[in-house]
């Protein structure tokens, strides 16, 4: 019963456990969520620190046994940041549309991909327009603020 | 608040069960080993076991007849990653109250908990009806319920106790039997030991 939900017994599923995921996974099970991270590579696990409570799983994010073995149909959340675009749109299509996931929040690199995202009710972050955002900051700053 | 034991080897699983029930207000002591959690028992009976079956040394399967030899009836929930029908129907044979795979979220958990302290009330309330109605010599209605209370509770002295009470006047040599069945399950069941002694004089 997803209205019941604690707000700190979130259970989070986190495809992609590379410098991004890590981090999030990180810091999502230090604020007390339940999280769960996917990923191919064993060796990207080490990127997960101590303080890291949550489970690990390995396999490919694009086969359907993965999900159901990460238990996305039970997620509150889940993050897709791998770095591929074409990955991160089928698995978080997947949880939207298949498993029903209330949240999907994905990473997509190439800003002309983000349209096909939101087409399917996927939030978006991309990296190159926040780049773009934040030079655009740091460029007003030195040379006086022209907005 | 109950008192909840955890048994497991990944640092990780014991830390996500702790928090969740700590959450819900109970006691909670985490076991890298089967061992150390027997010691434990020993000592302080928890309401409780969250258990994995892979563990160093001695295993889930080997803890969970260690308990049984021991005549202990504590509430087990095993955590596993193994999902056999095959070990997990063994499992439920050796008397476990569930089974969840890991990972499991911490609603998954709280359910678990919730469903073992549920048996352990019915298991009590049940037996209140039926030695009401034994007192009450609704015998044919107590018999009815005690049937489906062995089935229920196969592990636990009540049943045999109960089935003890029922029969205690028509075939004393049975319910004699009963009772050192109780006794064999719980030997700190001081009603049954009474009986038994009040039969044998």
């Amino acid at each position: 019963m997803k209205g019941a939900i604690r707000k700190d017994e979130y259970y989070v599923v986190i495809f992609g456990c590379g410098r991004l995921g890590s981090r999030m996974a990180n810091w999502l099970s230090t604020m007390g969520c339940s999280v769960v991270v996917v990923d191919r590579s064993e060796e990207s696990f080490q990127a997960l620190s101590f303080e890291f409570t949550g489970f690990t799983v390995l396999g490919d994010a694009t086969e359907l046994d993965t999900l159901k073995e990460a238990k996305v149909d039970k997620a509150d959340v889940v993050l897709v940041l791998t770095p591929d675009d074409n990955t991160n749109l089928m698995v978080a299509m997947s949880a939207k549309e298949y498993f029903k996931v209330a949240r999907v929040v994905a990473r997509a690199y190439d800003p002309n991909n983000i349209e096909m995202f939101s087409d399917f009710g996927i939030e978006v972050i991309c990296p190159t327009l926040l780049a773009v955002e934040n030079i655009k900051n740091v460029l007003y700053f030195i040379g006086g603020d022209e907005r | 608040m109950a008192l909840v034991y955890v048994v497991d080897d990944e640092l990780n699983v014991r830390r996500i069960i702790k928090q969740t029930m700590e959450n819900e207000g109970n006691e909670v002591s985490a076991f890298v080993t089967a061992e150390e959690a027997l010691e434990a028992v020993e000592k302080r009976q928890p309401d409780l076991i969250f258990m994995d079956l892979t563990l160093p040394s001695m295993d889930g399967v080997q803890f969970l007849k260690e308990l049984e030899d021991r005549a202990y009836s504590i509430p087990v929930v095993v955590v596993s990653a193994i999902t056999s029908p095959e070990s997990i129907r063994a499992l439920f044979k050796l008397g476990i109250v569930d089974f969840l795979t890991k990972p499991f979220t911490p609603q998954e958990l709280r359910q678990a908990a919730e469903l073992s302290f549920k048996n352990e009330e019915s298991l009590q309330k049940r037996a209140r009806d039926i030695r009401r109605l034994i007192e009450e010599r609704e015998f044919r209605k107590a018999s009815s319920l005690l049937r489906e209370f062995f089935a229920d509770f196969p592990s636990s002295p009540y049943p045999h106790f109960l089935y003890a009470l029922l029969i205690k006047s028509s075939n004393p040599r049975v319910a004699a039997k009963h009772l050192r069945a109780a006794l064999s399950l719980d030997e700190e069941f001081k009603e049954a030991s009474s009986e038994l002694r009040k039969l044998e004089e």
